[in-house]
């Protein structure tokens, strides 16, 4: 039996369910010491004086320490090195951390952060991502407070837009949106002998490791990152724990001794990343015969105070700013830029779902303008295998775009008629949308993996893997390969713990990239030492290498079969190979920074959605009665645990359409904890039908592609068209709140 | 921080009085300020251990206990029968762990604007007995709150029972409550409604709304005018917009005035619209 493309039950299931699993919170040290993050209360500020005079010798506190403690270089790396771990003369925005305070127990460091009096001189600050980039606006970063900057040219424009018979220009914008990871963000840093050992939630151990280098000017091999079970993740853990596992490193490496530093939510939400805001100027126009013709898009992101990922945030979004559809004339301009708010960075989807809800509410209104069914619109633009993507990709692999739309409309594209009240309206909406696997040219260097297989002596197998368990099933899915490799039982398979001194150094877990990736290396770790298994078993069996099937735990050949465990420890009698190692590149990627065209990924999954509404018109409510979404993603390596990867991405996206508005009033965000930041629950949950079209990605393994993100992207623009279709009310400002919908309700004629 | 845990109403009388005691019940409101640095109690006095968890009927009255949680009043035959709109209202009260926890006494005392068990106790007509070292009084939920969060309850007492006429088989009602989900969830408003019905004619009719002011209250102008009207389609269009103006919401992290305002009109005609599809559809 073939395991991959099976419902295989989940490794680390049984763990976290009886409450085995051992979370940061769970751990503890001898002598640990609790760490607390003294934070700016103002969006921009010049710091005049930190009084710690008072404060430093209260009962129980151990240590209080400012940037200039800070023996390395006080820098969190990402991209542009603009952020501090410790702000020094200025603060940027409201929870940038200013000094750490360690003490004996939670209550002292508490109190303390509560008395420290620091003295600002307030500055001006500029909280507008548009505003921002005017000449007269607060100087927060270079010249013009634009961090980065990427375009498309394709095509001529202006030719374009003159042959189009139809044209429409709109302003959409975008909420924040909060990870809301059941865990909050929490390291421990342990000083052992010459090396400081890190503990913690996290996606990017690596990256950990390069920022706790940076500031204690250790190298690498002096500083080893141990990922404990994560609660959660979605983009909110590959940066920002950097900051967090530096800041309790400062403090070990200061102390000698443990240090604890766990997030409250309320400053886990006023600090660490979210989604970014949007500002997105969206003209497109079609010809009469419902072609694409010519696209124009000036897309703006919200950064916060420093850059962290943004670059490359707002590069995946221009990459997608025109949706899986072709068109020959586009002119893509965005910018990210720098505001006294907190900095925003990675989350599912990666600068996509902001510009898709753009995309597919212009197409949903280019197909209403031409009286078009909007499923036969976009069948008519969709991108197909031999298409040019609007970079000039030519996709030649795996882009199942069509039958996933076709196959959603079977599905969901029709209304039943039932009874109902007449303040009551129902409506289905439809929105497509692509998302290139990996990290691509955005992150070439990054673009390896590394696996290490080892077979032991009973036949049970270790795998390490550099790419991480986050929540999403990777060790599973991994595991499924592994075994399915080896021919050896997947329950004997296990993932070793992720250590930066165990696994090798693959990039970060994100992109959804780490199936491909790891995937690859791991099958590549397998060959010499399945090849030691086929040769021992051939010479048991009798038979030449090229005949023997492994299987499920055993070989065979014709009809006999005999034990693995027997074949493994033959091998071991004969001192084969049964360790080894495998490296996978990611296949060429490109791209031409003037002219946005190139090759900007390998490979892109793809998916349609279709959601279906219920609008009360008294009181402006969407109730989201079910959503049909259907993923061409590669083969599928295992179906549940895809279907869940599915569910838990459109429930986050019915929050990002209907519920998740983060409240920022001048720089200070309101909704810090989960009574007031709203997150739909299981009784807002719709409906899911959760399909896959399966064409095999021949570079994959096992002919996967990427799924992880893809789930969540689609969704808002699937709602807000149904919306529209119900009501007539387009919504170009997420989320698509009942006091909105009222407000358009007002401004019309004919009101119920 | 001194925690006493009396076992009986007498002893926990004795604890009560000073400026910064506070009595914990089922906490939900409680420890949250606590944490947030928002209150420094100097003593909290427990009184989950006083037997004050019971819904009792008594002739034509019910009565219930200030410790009764509100999952309790959830799954009670008698409150789901003699008391359907507060029935209907704690069922969409917080999750299933905060109901377990939270007690009726508690929503009252916390006097928030927007609590869910009040609006329709202020249907009821509900009445709240207190006791203190003094005695005991009762005092009608109408003549309860005084702002948000403040109350009558003097230092020295505290909430001991709730007590409301059962509801009778002429009467309709509605609860209604808008959040910005479906469960979890603070009222933006509420709006709880009671009358009797003869015919399509209304009569006796009570209306209590939740977060459109400083505290819940009566839309007394609005029940005046129902008061012996025929259900008809204008006389709905009239009073939705007539209790819009006998309201005074604000903006804040939950909602808007516009919103709120309009929304007062729109959940009363939601509900007199279905109690008139009802009749219509019975008649026919």
């Amino acid at each position: 039996m073939n395991i991959i493309g099976k419902d295989i039950p989940r490794k680390d299931a049984e763990l976290k369910v009886t409450g085995r699993a051992k979370y940061i919170d769970d751990l503890t040290f001898p002598n640990m010491l609790y760490v607390k993050v003294l934070r700016s209360r103002f969006p921009h500020a010049m710091i005049k004086d930190i009084d710690i005079s008072r404060t430093k010798n209260n009962k129980g506190i151990v240590t209080i320490l400012t940037y200039k403690d800070i023996p390395g270089v006080n820098v969190v790396p990402v991209v542009l090195m603009d952020q501090p771990l410790l702000a020094e003369k200025e603060v940027r925005y409201i929870g940038e951390p200013i000094a750490l305070i360690a003490g004996e127990d939670k209550e002292a460091t508490e109190d303390a952060s509560h008395e420290i009096k620091v003295e600002y001189e307030e500055l001006k600050p500029i909280f507008d991502p548009v505003l921002a980039m005017k000449r007269n606006s607060p100087k927060i970063y270079g010249k013009d407070n634009v961090f980065s900057h990427h375009r498309i040219r394709r095509g001529n424009i202006k030719r374009g837009f003159n042959e189009c018979d139809i044209i429409i220009e709109h302003r959409y914008t975008t909420s924040y949106q909060e990870h809301a990871y059941i865990e909050t963000q929490g390291m421990i840093a342990v000083p052992y002998e010459e090396t400081m050992v890190i503990y913690g939630s996290m996606q990017c151990p690596f990256y950990v490791q390069d920022a706790v280098s940076k500031i204690l000017g250790l190298p690498y091999n002096r500083v080893e990152v141990i990922q404990t079970a994560t609660g959660g993740a979605f983009g909110g853990k590959e940066d920002v724990p950097s900051l967090v596992a530096s800041q309790a490193a400062l403090i070990a490496f200061k102390t000698r001794r443990p240090a604890k530093l766990i997030y409250s939510r309320e400053e886990d939400i006023e600090s660490m990343s979210k989604r970014h805001p949007a500002v997105i100027h969206y003209k497109s126009g079609v010809t009469r015969d419902g072609h694409l013709n010519a696209v124009e898009v000036k897309y703006i992101l919200n950064a916060g105070a420093y850059s962290t990922l943004s670059p490359i945030v707002l590069w995946r979004g221009t990459v997608h700013a025109v949706g899986p559809y072709k068109c020959p004339n586009v002119k893509v301009d965005s910018y990210a830029t720098a505001t006294n708010t907190v900095p925003c960075g990675a989350f599912r989807g990666f600068g996509t779902p902001q510009i898709t809800f753009a995309v597919e509410s212009q197409m949903d209104e280019l197909a209403n303008k031409l009286n078009m069914d909007p499923i036969e619109f976009r069948l008519k633009n969709i991108l197909r295998k031999g298409d040019r993507t609007v970079t000039g990709h030519l996709i030649k692999d795996s882009m199942e775009l069509e039958k996933t739309l076709k196959k959603a409309a079977q599905i969901g594209w029709k209304i039943k008629k039932e009874e109902s009240k007449d303040y009551i309206k129902r409506g289905i909406g439809v929105a497509c949308n692509y998302y290139g696997v990996g990290l691509g040219a955005g992150g070439k260097h990054l673009s390896k993996a590394g696996a290490m297989v080892s077979v032991l002596g009973d036949g049970s197998v270790n795998f390490a893997v550099g790419t991480t368990e986050m929540g999403q099933g990777m060790e599973t899915v991994l595991s499924q390969v592994a075994a399915s490799e080896l021919g050896i039982k997947y329950e004997k398979v296990s993932i070793v713990l992720t250590d930066t001194t165990r696994v090798p150094d693959s990039g970060p877990t994100v992109a959804s990239r780490a199936t491909v990736m790891s995937g690859n290396a791991l099958i590549k770790a397998c060959k010499p030492i399945k090849k030691s298994i086929t040769d021992i078993a051939a010479k048991m069996l009798g038979c030449a290498p090229s005949k023997v099937k492994l299987a499920n735990g055993f070989a065979g050949f014709e009809k006999k079969r005999i034990n693995l465990d027997d074949v493994v420890s033959e091998c071991f009698k004969e001192k084969r190979i049964m360790s080894a190692q495998g490296w996978y590149k990611a296949p060429y990627t490109s791209w031409n920074k003037a002219t946005g065209q190139g090759k900007p990924y390998f490979i892109y999954s793809t998916g349609t959605n279709i959601a279906k509404v219920e609008v009360n018109l008294l009181t402006g409510e969407v109730l989201v009665k079910k959503i049909v979404a259907v993923h061409d993603v590669g083969r599928v390596i295992n179906p549940q645990t895809a279907a869940g990867q599915v569910e838990g991405g459109v429930l986050q996206g019915v929050g990002y359409a209907l519920f998740e508005e983060m409240d920022s009033r001048d720089g200070k965000i309101q909704n810090t904890n989960f009574s007031t930041y709203i997150l739909p629950t299981s009784k807002d949950s719709p409906q899911i039908v959760s399909v896959f079209v399966e064409d095999p990605y021949p570079e994959g393994p096992f002919g996967a592609k990427g799924l992880g993100e893809q789930p969540l992207i689609g969704v808002a623009p699937a709602i807000t068209n149904a919306i529209f279709n119900a009501t007539g009310i387009r919504v170009r400002d997420l989320p698509a709140t009942p006091e909105k919908i009222i407000l358009e309700l007002d401004s019309r004629q004919g009101k119920f | 921080m001194k925690v006493y845990n009396p076992k009986n109403i007498k002893e926990a009388l004795t604890y009560l009085g000073g400026k910064d005691t506070h009595i914990l019940a089922g906490g939900t409101d409680l420890i949250v300020r606590i944490k947030d640095r928002d209150i420094y109690p100097k003593s909290i006095v427990n009184i989950k251990m006083l037997h004050l968890d019971y819904i009792k009927i008594n002739g034509d009255f019910i009565k219930v206990g200030a410790l009764t949680s509100v999952e309790t009043l959830y799954r009670s035959e008698i409150i789901n029968t003699y008391a359907p709109v507060l029935s209907d209202a704690v069922g969409k009260m917080g999750s299933p762990q905060i109901r377990n926890l939270g007690t009726i006494g508690g929503n009252i005392a916390n006097a928030s604007p927007a609590a869910d068990t009040v609006p329709p106790l202020f249907v009821l007509n509900a009445g709240i007995t207190l006791k203190s070292r003094r005695g005991k009084r009762a005092v009608a939920i109408g003549e309860f709150f005084t702002g948000p969060g403040e109350n009558i309850i003097e230092r020295d007492e505290f909430i001991t029972e709730v007590v409301f006429k059962k509801m009778e088989s002429d009467e309709v009602w509605f609860f209604k409550k808008l959040g910005q989900r479906k469960a979890l969830t603070i009222a933006k408003i509420s709006l709880a409604f009671g009358g009797r019905l003869s015919g399509r004619k209304l009569n006796e009719v009570s209306i209590a709304l939740g977060a459109v002011a400083s505290t819940v209250i009566y839309a007394k102008r609005t029940a005046d005018f129902l008061n012996s009207k025929r259900l008809t389609r204008d006389v709905i269009d009239v009073v939705s917009k007539i209790i819009q103006k006998e309201i005074e919401p604000i903006t804040d992290i939950r909602s808007t005035v516009e919103y709120r305002r309009k929304m007062a009109g729109a959940l009363l005609k939601q509900g007199l619209l279905d109690i008139m599809y009802s009749v219509i559809a019975r008649q026919s």
